[in-house]
């Protein structure tokens, strides 16, 4: 029998919760993280600055000439990453899809590189369901009826759809044959579980109307300083404040998160992909002199705990991809189509983009230049690392971004 | 003629070369803030939120309008004996000899003071005066300057808003609604083509999502009108938004299977 849960169960449950790593909420419990004050009035000068810089973009700065130690090689780096978890971040939406379930068809609204897609397959190959898979974009751009044919031929067998994103393109037809296809889905009988981009599903709450039709929604919980000290720490790391900076070395960790993954987790908005992209980019062998001063001074903290084997670079001397002047808007444009599709090829975007079809392909060179787009097996997508950026250039034009 | 010169030496002051030195650096500093607010505001607000752009940008004249009163309120005393009398007598002068022979320019400046304060227009708003439409460049005190959509300067000034209606198709937002029209031949599924103009509008990069699209359908007597109405992210994309509704709602009716109509000339000439 269910009754009025006691006192003593909610204390409980609250502790629960502060320990839950990996949660999957309502949209309308998803609160960004907040950056503290000092660090809003920093970005706010540094982005007025950075409208005085030339329009070309900085040249890289040498390793060697970096006072802040050089940066960790790919199998060092990739060690000293947290986990992505997918085992824990599977349990848990399995969980919440069990308490959102009489809601109808659930749906999990991903944020970009917040894990929400990866939790989905996880998920369908925990279970046995069926992935559907997205045809290649130029077939939805020519024949996008083609994606009933996927659904139709997996009628009877549990699905899991990670990505709506990739079934639809930004054109007419493709709308019309997704109305379809979100219809057809509505009708199974089989379980279903939907994924979509937090970027598509904004647009699609406008254009189809898609947040009247599926109820149960779940968002991937954000990662604050807390979460991200516990999560960082896994990999057996000690994080340390010190003078702007964090150092990092073997150990337990503190209880207290460093002011510094307060200013990471509100730049990554939350999302544990960008979080762990701006995490790693900050992470820095420590440079021989240094530690040849850490050990010469010996000051008490060196004698309490052990000397730190990687640096933070410190927040402001942090190098994050960024416009180098006034953002074109015909850069912002290719950009949110990016983002709305989770990444386009470029033959795709020349066709859905008003400008000359040559262009496009400058314009996303140019942009990948600045580290604003990458390009993996074709596909050109905002990586994490550029994410924070991109989002706030494209909301101070006037755009229309995310609800994440 | 000495008493004539009396006069003159009552209200005037013995202009020495301090005061005149002083009056020239009255003049040079507000110059100079002037230059420095016009130049400078834009360029610091370039890349700031729009809404800040559109909240201050105005504010410009009327601060342009202030240091010109304030400079002027400092060099007065410095030429006049600062009577009462005096000032009344200096004032008076001006005011008939500006009357007489500036009655269209003062008249104009009088309608820019007013402009300010009533704001008909402002810098950046998408205006219609007369036969001239286009965006507020330059708000003078007795002229505003707006450039048309085929990039032409008109300078209109502030004096015709005493006997012309101003349209300001924006009115301080960043937006603006656009529309496209298209003409049907009558036989055809309207449910459809009206979903499909809908779905051109919000397929298009230029479309500000958060703002409504709305199809208008009217049965004429030659066909079918459809107006098309968007917003786009800004003003200034106002005729690519529109060239881009137009190409691709003909792409997407034909697609549908919806032929054009063909009026004839006269009722075409009449529908306007």
């Amino acid at each position: 029998m269910k009754g009025k849960p006691r006192m003593g169960d909610e204390n409980e449950a609250a502790g629960e919760e502060e320990e839950t790593l990996w949660r999957f909420l309502p949209p309308h419990e998803y609160a960004t993280p907040s950056a503290p004050a000092r660090e809003a009035v920093r970005q706010g000068i540094t982005r007025f600055l950075q409208r005085f810089r030339s329009d070309e973009p900085p040249p890289p700065l040498d390793e060697a000439e970096d006072p802040h130690g050089a940066a960790l090689e790919d199998a060092a780096l990739h060690r000293r990453l947290p986990p992505f978890m997918l085992e824990e971040r599977g349990a848990r939406l399995a969980e919440a899809l069990e308490a959102a379930g009489g809601l109808g068809m659930p749906v999990v609204i991903d944020p970009p590189h917040a894990g929400g897609r990866e939790a989905l397959r996880h998920l369908a190959a925990v279970r046995g369901y069926r992935i559907a898979e997205p045809p290649p974009r130029a077939t939805l751009l020519g024949e996008p009826e083609t994606i009933l044919a996927t659904i139709d031929a997996l009628d009877a067998q549990p699905l899991v759809v990670p990505a709506l994103e990739r079934l639809f393109l930004r054109t007419p037809q493709s709308l019309e044959a997704l109305r379809l296809l979100l219809d057809r889905l509505q009708e199974r009988t089989a379980p279903t579980v939907l994924g979509c981009g937090s970027w598509a599903w904004r647009f699609l709450e406008e254009a189809i109307e898609i947040d009247l039709s599926f109820q149960a929604r779940l968002v991937p919980g954000p990662l604050d300083a807390a979460r991200l000290h516990r999560w960082f720490s896994m990999p057996a790391l000690r994080c340390v404040e010190r003078s702007g900076g964090v150092l990092v070395g073997n150990g337990p960790c503190g209880d207290e998160p460093p002011e510094y993954l307060r200013r990471l987790a509100a730049s990554a908005r939350g999302s544990a992909g960008t979080a762990r992209a701006l995490w790693g980019e900050a992470l820095r062998l420590p440079p021989p002199d240094e530690e040849q001063e850490e050990s010469a001074a010996g000051n008490e903290d060196a004698e309490k705990q052990p000397r730190p084997d990687l640096l933070v670079v410190p927040w402001q001397r942090l190098k994050l991809p960024a416009f180098p002047g006034k953002a074109a808007r015909d850069d912002l444009m290719l950009l949110q189509l990016l983002l709305l599709h989770d990444g386009l090829e470029e033959t795709v975007a020349r066709a859905m983009l008003p400008f000359e079809p040559a262009r496009i392909g400058t314009r996303l060179r140019s942009l990948a230049r600045a580290g604003l787009v990458a390009c993996e097996d074709g596909l050109w997508h905002v990586p994490p690392l550029a994410y924070p950026s991109v989002r706030h250039e494209l909301s101070s034009a006037g755009f229309w971004v995310d609800g994440y | 003629m000495d008493g004539e010169e009396s006069i003159s030496a009552r209200i005037l002051r013995n202009l020495d070369s301090t005061a005149l030195l002083d009056a020239a650096m009255i003049v040079a500093v507000s110059a100079l803030a002037i230059v420095v607010i016009e130049q400078l505001t834009p360029r610091i607000l370039g890349h700031a939120p729009r809404r800040t752009q559109h909240a201050v940008m105005p504010l410009l004249p009327l601060a342009r309008l202030l240091i010109i009163v304030v400079a002027i309120i400092s060099i007065v005393p410095i030429i006049i004996e600062p009577t009462v009398q005096n000032l009344i007598a200096f004032l008076g002068a001006a005011a008939v000899a500006i009357g007489f022979a500036l009655k269209d320019y003062v008249s104009s400046l009088f309608a820019g003071v007013v402009a300010m304060f009533e704001r008909p227009y402002r810098k950046n708003d998408w205006i219609e005066i007369g036969d001239d439409y286009g965006q507020v460049r330059d708000l003078g005190f007795r002229a505003v300057q707006i450039v048309t959509p085929d990039d032409t300067v008109v300078t209109i000034p502030h004096g015709r808003i005493w006997e012309n209606n101003v349209r300001n198709a924006n009115d301080g937002a960043a937006t603006l609604l656009c529309v496209a029209d298209f003409y049907l031949d009558p036989r055809h599924d309207a449910g459809r083509a009206r979903r499909g103009l809908r779905d051109v509008a919000m397929t298009s990069p230029y479309l500000d999502l958060a703002r409504p699209v709305v199809v208008i359908v009217k049965e004429r007597p030659w066909g079918t009108h459809y107006r098309l109405k968007a917003y786009p992210v800004d003003a200034a994309d106002q005729f690519l938004f529109t060239s881009d509704l137009t190409v691709r709602g003909k792409d997407e009716l034909a697609r549908l299977g919806c032929a054009p109509a063909a009026p004839p000339p006269a009722v075409a000439t009449n529908e306007g």
